[in-house]
């Protein structure tokens, strides 16, 4: 099985574009932050934008000359995080970097408890349904509007606002006032489980 | 069954007290700032080199950095992890040195920094262009000329090091362009207001000279102003030498006469006798004001009229001053004002008033639209044959503009290589589309700009439109720029020069006519389909045919047509193209069934690969088969897995056009198909594999017993599809595709593709007298 995005095979330049240098790192960025915004660990996204450099490289000429270089490391970033939930499913590995902060430095006591609020929100934000969580991600962390988001989703910018409605309704509910003493392993945002019975996760790709 | 219940229980009331609205807020703020603020390793030039080497290696490929001394960006600069802020301050503080900053500009800065920096590392996220960066920092922040050459310096130190290449000059070029283009618009206001300061002295001294009615007398005769008396009806009873040089008679004659009669309009002869008192009010002296006076001689002389009736005489006095100087002056600065210096069109700020009233205008509701062309290439004309050129150029290209805009309201040049163009009414909107076709026809001809060859620019083209009377003529503008961007092709300097004699450009034209021209080229009949036979491997009997379109006038825009559908599938025209296959390839059945009955071959067509399978489809293929009369059996349609299977499904709509008979055929059956555990839910009557594997037919006793040809047409049999091999050149290949039990061939060795009636004659035996369609 392959988790390469549609698209026209890879160029068959022998080296690597001039220009490749000066403009991955901000799509390295973008593909980070997906993963992170979805609740990809920090080495999830580390080695996922890291990979995807290495598919856009590989593509550039054809990528750069359509115009689809952040579209293309959306989409490939996003196979291949629900590629990697899927195989954690299947066959579950021992997660111990599953926090962030396993690569950041040791918090102090001052802001210890605001990072795990923090977390616990971006929890709560990945449990929501996939539709639901993607405008949310979409609108608060990545500042789209609900044209915009509508226009990436696929859908009109009314329904982007009953989304977002449902969304903020929910994460109201489930977030606590005062910061939960233990919580279990978040479930990893995989859209076509079975268990999943919201109508719009077959929209997902 | 426990996620259920988890959010079954998530949706009781009683989970209530609840977080507020800003509280929520502030945790997704919180959560985005602290994924920002995580560490990218990549800011680091060195980590950045080790990577990019990393990449290569792993890629079999040359690094740029083989040669360490190219990306190193030196001592003493300013280093890219340093970040915007140290640079803001040392920009700050330069122009605080040499100029008046009159509040904390600090944010303002850090923003157009932060721009300026993104059009080196990645210019479509950018939202300000350089050129309005430099405009702004002359006409806003009002900068001195030294100040701005520090600003070059530190500016350009900055840019250099955070990318390889030359980038930084092109953004530091387009700046100074910018600056240089604000510094020009702050001086016509300033000879503006300078000249409205000249105006109001001048009336000053009119004034004095009527406030004193001694001193009027005083200097009656011999003044060089035009001064003159009349009585109370404003009949002149008295003028001196320079009212009767003005008026073109001696003083005999202009007695008596009104001065009202003077005016040239009825509108100046009312704002003459509203100047002086009406029988009973009071007076009335004021002045100047400016009206047009028509002389003896027939010379018409806008003149600056100041009157004063407060004599107790009740005589009025009366001067004027020739305004003609000081209105051509004014008039010259406004037009400077709002034309751009080289092509005479009105500027971006003028477009932009004209838009706002048009937007205020209740035919805003009908619909206001701007269209952009974007002059791609014409910089690099400048810069290769220098500025007379360019220059030339621009001129030549908005002469043609205004021609060809016959539809617009406003055709004006927006920044040096886009033109903008205003459609505001039903009319203009109807015959919008032809316009923006004959324009880029028109911009993208060849310009003889010099004793060299002839050069040219690539249109690109950009739309926006509104029916909101709301809607702010600055963001509307900025759509369009946004839709500039996403239609204009990233070109390095050396690409975006066209040369027409140059193979790149013809074919980049030719690939742009050739969209522009697709739509109606499909309407027109001017695309067909050519036919490869397709013969059965077991009899070598022709069977079938393999439909693909073609271009009918090939010698005009010498594209190869799958470029023009690939294009066109990025460009959402897939289901357009789509449909017009169906119905043709349905027409093209239809007429070989009426002619050879059950012996007419069936066809086959590959529907694009960017195909969205949908009900509209399904509904446009059962109007095609309901209009031709054929066993739907002989249509068969070819997708790529892509169209049947999405998110890892199979698409419903499989059923409904499977459920018409015609054929589902799968193309690239072991390259492209990724999801073979839904094959058998396809309903596929046939799998096609591609020219890529016809390699796989080889004679090689040990290669071909391990054939991934063989496996595939095993692997066919078993889901009860027939095989068709693409590309089979040889008769050796035709034999083994016979062996492994494919059941059709294609390729050489059945025959070339051919027009519908060459194909019929070659292959099916036609009648002479029947013409096929």
């Amino acid at each position: 099985m392959t988790d390469e995005p549609d698209g026209p095979g890879v160029s068959g330049r022998d080296s690597v574009p001039d220009d490749f240098d000066d403009k991955y790192p901000l799509l390295w960025e973008l593909s980070y932050q997906y993963v992170r915004y979805r609740r990809g660990t920090v080495a999830d996204a580390n080695e996922i934008a890291d990979e995807v450099m290495f598919k856009v490289m590989r593509r550039w000429d054809d990528l750069v000359s359509r115009d689809r270089l952040e579209a293309y490391v959306r989409t490939a970033t996003e196979k291949m995080l629900l590629d990697r939930f899927r195989r954690r499913k299947r066959k579950p590995e021992i997660l111990t970097d599953f926090s962030p902060e396993a690569h950041q430095p040791r918090p102090s006591n001052s802001n210890a408890e605001a990072r795990v609020e923090l977390n616990a929100t971006l929890d709560e934000v990945s449990r929501l349904p996939p539709r639901e969580r993607e405008v949310i991600i979409s609108s608060a962390y990545e500042g789209l509007t609900p044209r915009e988001i509508a226009e990436r989703i696929g859908c009109t910018p009314a329904t982007v606002r009953q989304y977002l409605y449902e969304a903020r309704r929910k994460l109201r509910h489930r977030l606590d006032h005062d910061p939960p003493a233990d919580r279990s392993p978040p479930r990893p945002p995989v859209r076509d489980t079975d268990d999943d019975d919201s109508s719009d996760g077959e929209d997902a790709g | 069954m426990t996620a259920r219940i988890r959010r079954w229980l998530s949706r009781l009331p009683f989970r209530a007290p609840r977080i507020s609205e800003q509280e929520l807020d502030r945790r997704l703020t919180g959560v985005r700032d602290m994924i920002w603020a995580e560490p990218n390793p990549h800011e680091d030039p060195d980590y950045r080199r080790a990577f990019v080497q990393k990449l290569a290696r792993r890629a079999g490929w040359a690094s740029p950095f083989d040669d360490a001394d190219t990306a190193d960006p030196g001592p003493g600069r300013v280093s890219t992890p340093a970040g915007l802020e140290v640079v803001v301050a040392r920009w700050e503080v330069a122009l605080a040195d040499r100029s008046y900053l009159p509040s904390d500009p600090t944010a303002e800065l850090a923003r157009l920094v932060q721009n300026l920096s993104l059009h080196v590392l990645s210019p479509g996220l950018a939202t300000v262009s350089p050129g309005e960066i430099g405009s702004r920092l002359a006409q806003e922040f009002m900068v001195t000329t030294p100040s701005f050459g520090a600003s070059v310096r530190l500016l350009g130190d900055f840019l250099s090091t955070l990318a390889t290449g030359d980038r930084w000059l092109g953004v530091i070029a387009e700046f100074s362009e910018g600056y240089a283009a604000g510094v020009r618009n702050r001086a016509l206001q300033e000879q503006t207001t300078m000249l409205t300061a000249l105006d109001n002295a001048w009336a000053e001294r009119q004034f004095d000279a009527l406030r004193d009615a001694r001193h009027f007398r005083e200097i009656f005769r011999e003044s060089p102003v035009a001064m003159g008396v009349l009585d109370s009806g404003g009949r002149i009873t008295h003028s001196n030498r320079s009212l009767q040089e003005l008026l073109g008679r001696a003083g005999d004659h202009l007695r008596g006469l009104e001065l009202a009669t003077f005016a040239h309009t009825a509108q100046d002869r009312d704002v003459i006798r509203s100047l002086y008192r009406r029988p009973g009010q009071p007076p009335a002296g004021t002045g100047p004001r400016q009206v047009q006076l028509t002389a003896f001689t027939g010379r018409r002389i806008w003149v600056s009229l100041c009157v004063d009736d407060r004599s107790p005489e009740h005589d009025i006095h009366v001067v004027m001053v020739n305004a003609i100087d000081s209105m051509q002056i004014r008039r010259w600065l406004d037009h400077r004002a709002e034309r751009d210096d080289v092509t005479e069109l009105p500027d971006q700020r003028s477009f932009l008033r004209r838009l706002k009233d048009l937007l205020a205008d209740r035919r805003a509701a009908l619909g206001v639209g701007v269209y952009a062309i974007r002059l791609d290439g014409l910089s690099a004309i400048t810069k290769r044959l220098g500025a007379a050129a360019g220059a030339r150029a621009g001129r030549i290209l908005a002469a043609r503009a205004q021609s060809g805009a016959d539809s617009a309201e406003l055709v004006a040049q927006l920044d040096d290589h886009t033109l903008g163009f205003l459609i505001a009414d039903p009319a203009g909107w109807a015959s919008a589309g032809d316009m923006i076709k004959r324009l880029v026809a028109l911009l993208g001809g060849p310009l003889q700009v010099g004793n060299d060859k002839p050069v040219a620019v690539t249109p690109v083209v950009g739309a926006a439109q509104t029916r909101s009377r709301d809607t702010d003529p600055a963001v509307l503008l900025r759509w369009v720029y946004q839709s500039l961007d996403a239609a204009t092709v990233d070109t390095s300097d050396a690409v975006a020069f066209h040369d027409p004699e140059s193979v790149e450009w013809r074919w980049e034209r030719d690939r742009n006519l050739a969209l522009t021209r697709l739509p109606r080229a499909l309407e027109t009949g001017e695309v067909w389909f050519t036919h490869a036979p397709i013969a059965s491997a077991e009899t070598g009997e022709i069977v079938g045919a393999h439909a693909t379109p073609d271009w009918r006038r090939p010698q005009q825009w010498p594209v190869p047509l799958s470029d023009v559908l690939r294009l066109a599938t990025d460009m959402d025209w897939s289901m357009r193209i789509s449909v017009w296959m169906i119905r043709q390839a349905a027409g093209q059945i239809a007429e070989w069934y009426r002619l050879f009955g059950d012996q007419a071959p069936f066809l086959r067509i590959d529907l694009p690969k960017g195909l969205v399978l949908n009900d509209a489809l399904a509904e446009h293929l059962s109007d095609a088969l309901r209009a031709h009369s054929f066993p739907t059996k002989l249509l068969q349609l070819g997708f790529h897995e892509s169209s049947l299977v999405r998110a890892g499904r199979r698409c419903q709509q499989v059923v409904t056009i499977a459920s018409t008979g015609v054929g589902l055929v799968l193309n690239g059956f072991g390259v492209d198909v990724r999801h073979i555990n839904l094959v058998p839910q396809l309903y596929l009557g046939g799998m096609v594999i591609p020219p890529e594997l016809a390699p796989e037919l080889t004679t090689h006793p040990i290669r071909s017993a391990t054939s991934v040809i063989k496996s595939l047409i095993e692997l066919a049999h078993k889901l009860e599809a027939e095989v068709t091999v693409q590309a089979v050149d040889s008769t050796a290949q035709e034999g083994k595709a016979r062996e492994f039990g494919c059941r059709h061939i294609e390729g050489d060795v059945v025959g070339k593709p051919e027009r519908a009636v060459d194909f019929a004659t070659r292959y099916l035996d036609v009648p002479h007298d029947i013409q096929t369609a």
